[in-house]
C-alpha cells in the first residue's frame, strides 16, 4: 500500500481539495496535487483569454506534456472552468486518463449520500486500474488511509497553532511551504517532515510587532506571495486557503463501516471554499479567523477571472469588520504595483490601528 | 424605474393586441403583467430561473416568480443599463462578472427589483446565477435553495435530483402559506406537457417553406411556454 513516491508513475494527479485523497492512497498510488504555473496566455489557443489564470495555468502545463508521467489526474467541478478544463485536457493533452468526479456544492444529508455514491464509483475506478481488476477497495484500506491523512491533520493543526497570538512564533512562509509539500507528498514521509518543523518550530526569531493578516482566498501557490507581506513588514496570521488550514482542517470519522460515507461527510462539512454555496457561512469563517488569530486586516489573493472569488469579495470586505485588500494575480507575485499597493495597505493598517501596543 | 417600464410596456402591448393578433406583443404582455404582480402588495415572490428550473412547482402553488436575469436584460434595453450596473461596480463588484449579474445586484441595490419571499435557481445553470442567487438572499435577508443536479444520470442522482424537488416543493408552499397540493402538481405537469407537445408542432412547421412563424415568432412562444 505503499507507494513509491519517487516513481512518478504511481502518482495521480489532482486539482481541487475536495479530492479526498485518502481514496488514492488507498488504492496505492500517490495522490499528487498539480499547481499553477505562470505562463497561462500559452492556452489562450485553446480557451478564452479571459478564463481564470489557474485554469488556463493548468491547461498549458498539460498541453506542453507537463504531466505526461501520471498514471491519472482527477478533476472536479470546481467551477465551470475547472469542468471546461476536463473536457480540454481530454480532447488536446494527450492519453492522460481524466476521471471526473462530481462534487455537490451543497452540505445537506442528501449531498452527503449522493457524493458518497461518486466515491464510491472513485474508488471502484482506482482499485480497478491499481489494485485490483475484480472487487473494489475494502474499508480496511480506505479506513488505513484515512488514519494516515487524519494524522497529518493532527499535525498540521499544531502548525497552524504556531500563528495564534502568545504561541512560539514561526514564520508563515515556512508554514505555507511545509503546506504545499503536503499536497505532494506521501502521508507516512510528509509526517516526518511535519514533526521535524515542530522540532525546530519556535527557536527561530521573532517575527516582529507588524500588523497580523488574515490571507484568504483561493489557489495562492507561489510563496512569493507570502514573503512580500512578511517583507513589507506584516506577520501573516493564517493562511485561509486551498492548501492553507482550510486543506488540513477536520479530520475524517475513524474506522467506520462506511468509510466512503465519512469521506463525503468531512469534505463538504469542512471549512467551505467560494465554489460552496452560503456565503453568510464564508462570511462568518472569515470573522472567526479575524478574531482568533487577532487578525488587523485581511489581504484576499485570488487568481484573475476568478468569478466566485470576485462575486464574494465586496460582501466580504464588508463583513470582515477589519481593513479589507483584494489581489486579483495571474501567479507572478513579485511585481512593482503590488508591493506598492501592499505596503499601502499596511501603512494603513499601522496608521489606523493600535496594534503594536496590543501585541507588545 | 424597471416598474415603470413594464407598465409602460404592459399598456403599449395591451393596446396592440386590440387591433391585431400579434405573437411578440402577446408574449410581452403576459410576460410583463407576470412581472408587475410582483410588485403587488402581499404578492408571495419567488426568484427563480424561469427557463431552467422546473416551474410546474411554482405553479402548484400560488406564487409569483420573478427572474432577475430577464429583468435585468429589460432594464439593458434602456438608458438605465449602464448606470445600473456601475451601481453594482461602485460597491466592488468587479467589471469582469457577467453583466447580467452586475445589472441584477446594481437593480437589487437601487430598489428596482420587488422584495423576494425565497430564491430559486439550479446548478446546471452557471456559477454565475447560484453565486448571485446566494448575494441577493444575503442582501435581502431572504433564503436562497440550489437544486443541485448531478452531472451523471443513475438512479442515485435520480434520486438526490427528487429529494431536492420535495424539500423545494414543500418551502415553496410554506412561502405561498398552504400545504403542497400534488394534485394541482399533476394538473401543472398536464400543462406542461401538452404546452410541449404543440411547441414541437410549433417546431415541425418551421421545417415548410414558407413556413406559418418566423423566427421572432417562434421564439417568443417558446420562451412564453417556459415561463407562464
Amino acid at each position: 500500500m505503499r507507494p513509491d513516491q519517487g516513481h512518478a508513475s504511481r502518482r495521480i494527479g489532482y486539482a481541487c481539495s475536495y479530492v479526498p485523497v485518502e481514496i488514492i492512497t488507498a488504492a496505492g498510488m500517490l495522490p499528487y496535487r498539480i499547481v499553477p504555473k505562470p505562463a497561462p496566455a500559452e492556452a489562450d489557443a485553446w480557451i478564452h483569454p479571459q478564463t481564470c489564470f489557474f485554469v488556463k495555468s493548468l491547461l498549458a502545463a498539460a498541453l506542453r506534456g507537463e504531466w505526461s508521467q501520471l498514471s491519472g489526474l482527477v478533476l472536479t467541478n470546481s467551477c465551470d472552468a475547472m469542468s471546461r478544463l476536463a473536457d480540454l485536457i481530454r480532447e488536446y493533452a494527450g492519453d492522460l486518463p481524466v476521471i471526473f468526479l462530481d462534487v455537490p456544492k451543497k452540505r445537506d444529508a442528501d449531498s452527503i449520500a449522493d457524493f458518497s455514491s461518486r466515491l464510491r464509483n472513485l474508488a471502484s475506478h482506482l482499485h480497478e486500474q491499481y489494485v485490483d481488476a475484480s472487487g473494489a477497495l475494502s474499508a480496511d484500506r480506505l479506513n488505513e488511509a484515512i488514519r494516515r491523512w487524519n494524522h497529518v491533520r493532527r499535525l498540521m493543526a499544531e502548525v497552524f497553532a504556531l500563528q495564534l497570538p502568545g504561541n512560539p512564533e514561526a514564520k508563515a512562509s515556512d508554514i505555507f511551504r511545509l503546506s504545499q509539500e503536503g499536497v505532494q507528498s506521501d502521508p507516512l514521509q510528509f509526517v516526518d517532515a511535519v514533526k521535524r518543523f515542530l522540532k525546530r518550530a519556535g527557536s527561530g526569531k521573532s517575527q516582529g510587532h507588524g500588523p497580523r493578516v488574515v490571507v484568504t482566498g483561493n489557489a495562492i501557490w507561489d510563496v512569493a506571495w507570502i514573503e512580500s507581506i512578511e517583507n513589507a513588514g506584516a506577520r501573516v496570521a493564517v493562511m485561509h486557503t486551498c492548501v492553507g488550514d482550510r486543506n488540513y482542517a477536520a479530520p475524517v470519522a475513524e474506522d467506520t463501516s462506511d468509510p466512503l460515507g465519512a469521506l463525503a461527510a468531512r469534505y463538504l462539512l469542512k471549512s467551505p471554499c467560494a465554489r460552496m454555496m452560503g456565503i453568510r457561512e464564508r462570511i462568518q469563517h472569515l470573522r472567526d479567523h479575524v478574531t482568533t488569530y487577532k487578525a488587523d486586516g485581511v489581504i484576499c489573493v485570488a487568481p484573475k477571472y476568478c468569478d466566485f472569488q470576485l462575486y464574494e469579495i465586496p460582501l466580504l470586505s464588508e463583513s470582515a469588520g477589519v481593513p479589507f485588500l483584494a489581489f486579483e494575480n495571474d501567479y507572478r507575485p513579485d511585481n512593482e504595483q503590488m508591493n506598492a499597493r501592499l505596503e499601502a495597505f499596511l501603512e494603513m493598517l499601522v496608521l489606523g490601528g493600535d496594534h503594536a501596543q496590543e501585541r507588545a | 424605474m424597471l416598474k415603470s417600464v413594464l407598465e409602460f410596456v404592459e399598456k403599449q402591448t395591451a393596446a396592440s393586441l386590440q387591433q391585431k393578433k400579434s405573437f411578440r406583443a402577446a408574449w410581452y404582455n403576459e410576460w410583463f403583467r407576470l412581472f408587475l404582480s410582483a410588485y403587488e402588495p402581499g404578492a408571495k415572490v419567488v426568484y427563480t430561473s424561469l427557463y431552467a428550473f422546473p416551474m410546474e412547482i411554482l405553479a402548484a402553488c400560488d406564487v409569483i416568480p420573478f427572474d432577475f436575469e430577464v429583468a435585468g436584460s429589460i432594464i439593458s434595453s434602456t438608458d438605465w443599463g449602464v448606470p445600473t450596473m456601475a451601481e453594482a461596480e461602485s460597491r466592488g463588484y468587479s467589471t469582469d462578472l457577467c453583466s447580467f449579474h452586475r445589472t441584477d445586484l446594481g437593480a437589487l441595490c437601487r430598489n428596482d427589483f420587488p422584495v423576494p419571499d425565497l430564491l430559486l435557481t439550479t446548478s446546471y445553470y452557471c456559477d454565475g446565477k447560484a453565486k448571485t442567487n446566494d448575494i441577493v438572499a444575503h442582501l435581502t435577508g431572504k433564503e436562497s435553495l440550489l437544486l443541485y443536479a448531478p452531472r451523471e444520470t443513475n438512479a442515485d442522482s435520480i434520486h438526490y435530483v427528487a429529494e431536492q424537488f420535495r424539500q423545494i416543493a414543500g418551502r415553496v408552499a410554506e412561502v405561498a402559506g398552504h400545504p403542497f397540493d400534488e394534485d394541482r402538481l399533476k394538473d401543472a405537469v398536464r400543462h406542461s406537457n401538452r404546452s410541449r407537445k404543440s411547441h414541437l408542432k410549433l417546431l415541425d412547421a418551421l421545417k415548410n417553406r414558407p413556413s406559418p412563424w418566423n423566427g421572432s415568432e417562434s421564439h417568443c412562444i417558446r420562451h412564453q411556454r417556459k415561463s407562464l
